[in-house]
């Protein structure tokens, strides 16, 4: 069976833009949280979210680029993502004389609450394509392979991850592009997860507190990441460095509630024994899990339940952290960004940190490295992606000495 | 890979049988529409939502696509007789752009506006939100139409929601196809949805130049949901299904560039290539949305193809995402029109400006659906009879 290497990785967070910074955001237990800027949130229930503060849309798509483009950060997210991973895998922001696959999440279009006001036809109300982001690289980087637009809300970046990674395996190309990238920081974007009830209002630094007591909800972030996912051989004989291989791929529906996941983890623990039974490993095999954990009352225990269920007693033997204590709830980037951190823990031999986790829950009974990151010898690991309406994605990684 | 199943709900009614026996007798679902800046289109007129798509207590989360996605997924899981697979029925969906559902918003866009009539996110936030329905954000999330189908459906199994504006449905067939010949489930629902019968939609795709406006021809917005389900022909058979047809083949291609714009008639031929291998093909259904320039590529594309070529989308509208679900759903009905002895075979439409063969006795050889795509993504997939 070919194998599917990581060669690239640009991953653009609050935390830090670029495999470098990242990391070092990560070992430092950096917190990606402050009131919001992008507009004036201060009279909604929610108002701190993880915002990229490197990142100038105009700086990354150009001065010439129109102000309602501009007005939708995710896609200048999406096309400094892409550079920086293809300069990470190639050293140069071109794909190297071959048509490779794009297979990208994305969230929701940016709703302009002032433009449906100038025009209520709604003539400017949508006014960026919800597939602009995957185009815009396409055409800056020169790419001439499929595009595939995910739109699974918070599992789109994983599932976008494993659609290239089956698309490699198969032997349908052996070259692709795969990430995530969204921003609901605006105001309809909060105010939707406002009406939710789904975010946290303690509005301070430390408000997203996954598996601590006391959680109250998550909250937001916005970013990208996309990682370049090559034929093993084919990186192999190129000289590229490699960061880690994908070894597996699993998805399942909850097909329980509109509105809520069973409480017992069970669509998840499906998916998680699907990604390592794709990958032929056993859960003995595994040294860390990067937990969707988004510090919500409901999700935290019902991720720790389907662990343990999926696990077994190798549950309770490894690590299990949350990047969303740092950066939020990057919605359909979060999988391809916490794919990205889960590459570099394999590959540095670090196991990222819990932070703001100050007093645990007695339904959280995992070890969750809280506050401080860890230096571990990692094989291994999960990344955990679960969705609104009940979908799940799970990916499994290893180190590519494994 | 076979069709054991299909559902399909569009403006010319459920039935598959009797939606291409009212596309044979000339009927259309475009008419008149009262809806500011969009005069015509082929909309789901009689779509009861509570009845198709119920029970009540999930219509409050749902948005009109979801609803009519629940309602073709539906149809399909009961016309193949599906017993319930669980972890076993994948779910494989083709989304068309956010369902906008303006009228939601009018309470917060009317609260929030400051004294220059402009919204203000201060005034969003504090009187805005609150006089919305909280639902709004189930009903705006993408893949909510995919998440409603699993409900519906009980499917629990791999899954995959891809943004489509025609041709990237087939993308959604082709993850449906290979997840069963792999054996990660026994029984795919493939479908596409799409439900853009009002401004914001037709503002999107207005700016391609490619709808019809007063004086100048061109397509007319559709909306509808079409589902099928999909087996491993032998599991199938095992289980005593009956089969209706069978995917024989089906191709992507990708034209670089093309943003929002009809597709370029290399990659169609490319996708026509891959999905045929070069058999013989018995008939065409044609994406054929009535803007001159998308007609012309895909003529182009099927020159030397002699088959009867049909359009659905003069008569159905151009329903976007779901315009290759559902004209993959009439191919099966199409074959079983003919396998049952349907005299005339076709429907009495001339393909795009290649002289088909309308009225003639039909080949019986496989359909082959041509999925083409404002962007620059396109498919093509070729359904057998069954045996």
């Amino acid at each position: 069976m070919r194998r599917v290497v990581v060669t690239g990785l640009g991953p653009v967070t609050p935390i830090g833009v670029g495999a470098e910074a990242l990391l070092d955001g990560l070992c430092s237990s950096r917190n990606g949280f402050g009131p919001i800027t992008h507009f004036d949130a201060s009279t909604y229930p929610a108002h701190f979210a993880a915002e990229v503060k490197d990142m100038e849309p105009r700086a990354v798509l150009g001065e010439e680029t129109s102000p309602t483009l501009l007005s939708d950060r995710k896609v200048a997210l999406a096309v400094l993502a892409a550079r920086l991973a293809l300069e990470d895998a190639f050293g140069e922001a071109r794909v190297p004389g071959e048509p490779a696959l794009l297979s990208l999440g994305v969230g929701l279009e940016v709703l302009l609450l002032d433009h449906l006001v100038q025009d209520p036809g709604g003539d400017h109300f949508l006014r960026v394509p919800l597939d602009r982001a995957p185009r815009e690289i396409a055409a800056r980087f020169g790419l001439e392979g499929p595009i595939v637009t995910h739109v699974s809300a918070c599992v789109a970046g994983s599932q976008a991850i494993g659609h290239a990674f089956r698309a490699i395996r198969r032997g349908e190309q052996d070259l692709a592009l795969a990430g995530g990238t969204d921003s609901m920081i605006n105001p309809m974007g909060l105010g939707g997860f406002s009406l939710l009830s789904a975010l946290s209002t303690r509005n301070e630094k430390t408000a997203c507190r996954p598996f601590d007591r006391r959680r109250d909800g998550l909250v937001l972030g916005e970013g990208a990441a996309v990682l370049v996912l090559e034929e093993r051989e084919r990186a192999l004989r190129r000289g590229a460095k490699i960061h880690a291989e994908v070894l597996g791929y699993g998805t399942t529906l909850d097909a329980h509630h509109v509105t809520a996941p069973p409480q017992d983890g069970e669509g998840a623990a499906r998916a998680i024994r699907a990604a390592l039974r794709d990958a032929r490993l056993t859960p003995e095999s595994l040294d860390y899990v990067n937990a969707h954990g988004t510090s919500t009352p409901q999700n935290d225990p019902a991720e720790t339940k389907a662990i343990k269920a999926a696990l077994g007693a190798r549950a309770r033997e490894i690590p299990v952290s949350s990047t969303k204590s740092q950066i939020g709830h990057t919605i359909s980037a979060a999988g391809a960004i916490e794919a990205a951190v889960t590459a570099l823990a394999l590959e540095r031999g670090v196991v990222p940190p819990t932070i703001n986790l100050e007093e645990p829950d007695s339904e959280c009974d995992l070890d969750y490295v809280p506050r401080e990151a860890r230096e571990a010898k990692l094989r291994v690991a999960l990344s955990n992606s679960f969705g609104f309406g009940g979908q799940n994605a799970i990916l499994v990684l290893g180190g590519h000495a494994s | 890979v076979a069709v054991t199943g299909t559902g399909l709900v569009c403006s010319l009614g459920r039935e598959r049988r009797t939606v291409l026996e009212a596309l044979l007798a000339g009927k259309s679902g475009v008419r008149e529409l009262a809806r500011p800046g969009l005069a015509r289109g082929a909309p789901v007129a009689d779509f009861d939502a509570a009845r198709e798509a119920g029970p009540t207590k999930n219509l409050k989360y749902m948005s009109r696509a979801s609803a009519l996605a629940v309602a073709a997924a539906r149809l399909a899981v009961k016309d193949a007789a599906l017993p319930d697979l669980g972890d076993d029925l994948g779910a494989y969906v083709g989304l068309g752009m956010t369902s906008s559902e303006l009228g939601d918003l009018e309470k917060l866009v009317h609260v929030s506006k400051d004294e220059n009539g402009r919204i203000s996110s201060r005034l969003v936030g504090e009187k805005g939100l609150r006089a919305t329905n909280p639902l709004i954000s189930f009903k705006i999330l993408s893949n909510m139409p995919l998440c409603h189908v699993a409900l519906a459906t009980k499917a629990r199994g791999s899954n995959v929601a891809l943004h489509s504006v025609g041709g990237e449905t087939f993308s959604c067939l082709a993850e449906a196809v290979d997840e069963l010949r792999e054996g990660r489930v026994k029984a795919a629902l493939f479908g596409a949805v799409d439900a853009q019968l009002e401004r914001a939609g037709a503002v999107q795709i207005g700016r391609t130049g490619v709808l019809a406006e007063e004086g100048k021809p061109g397509r007319e917005l559709g909306e509808g949901a079409a589902f099928c389900v999909l087996e491993r022909e032998e599991d199938a058979r095992a289980r005593g299904a009956r089969v209706l047809a069978i995917i024989e083949g089906f191709g992507l291609a990708f034209a670089p560039g093309v943003r929002l714009g009809p597709a370029p008639a290399e990659a169609l031929r490319k996708a026509i290539e891959k999905a045929t291998g070069g058999a013989e093909v018995g008939g065409v259904f044609a994406s054929a949305a009535g803007d001159a320039r998308g007609d012309e590529e895909e003529r182009r594309a099927l020159e030397g193809i002699e088959a009867p070529v049909t359009r659905t989308r003069n008569q159905l509208g151009e329903t976007l995402a779901a315009g290759p679900a559902i004209d993959l759903v009439l191919a099966v009905a199409q074959l079983e029109h003919e396998g049952q002895g349907g005299r005339t075979g076709r429907p009495p439409h001339r393909g795009p400006g290649q002289g088909g063969r309308a009225g003639r006795p039909p080949h019986r050889g496989p359909v082959l659906v041509v999925a083409s795509s404002l962007s620059g993504t396109v498919g093509a997939a070729l359904v057998g009879a069954a045996t």
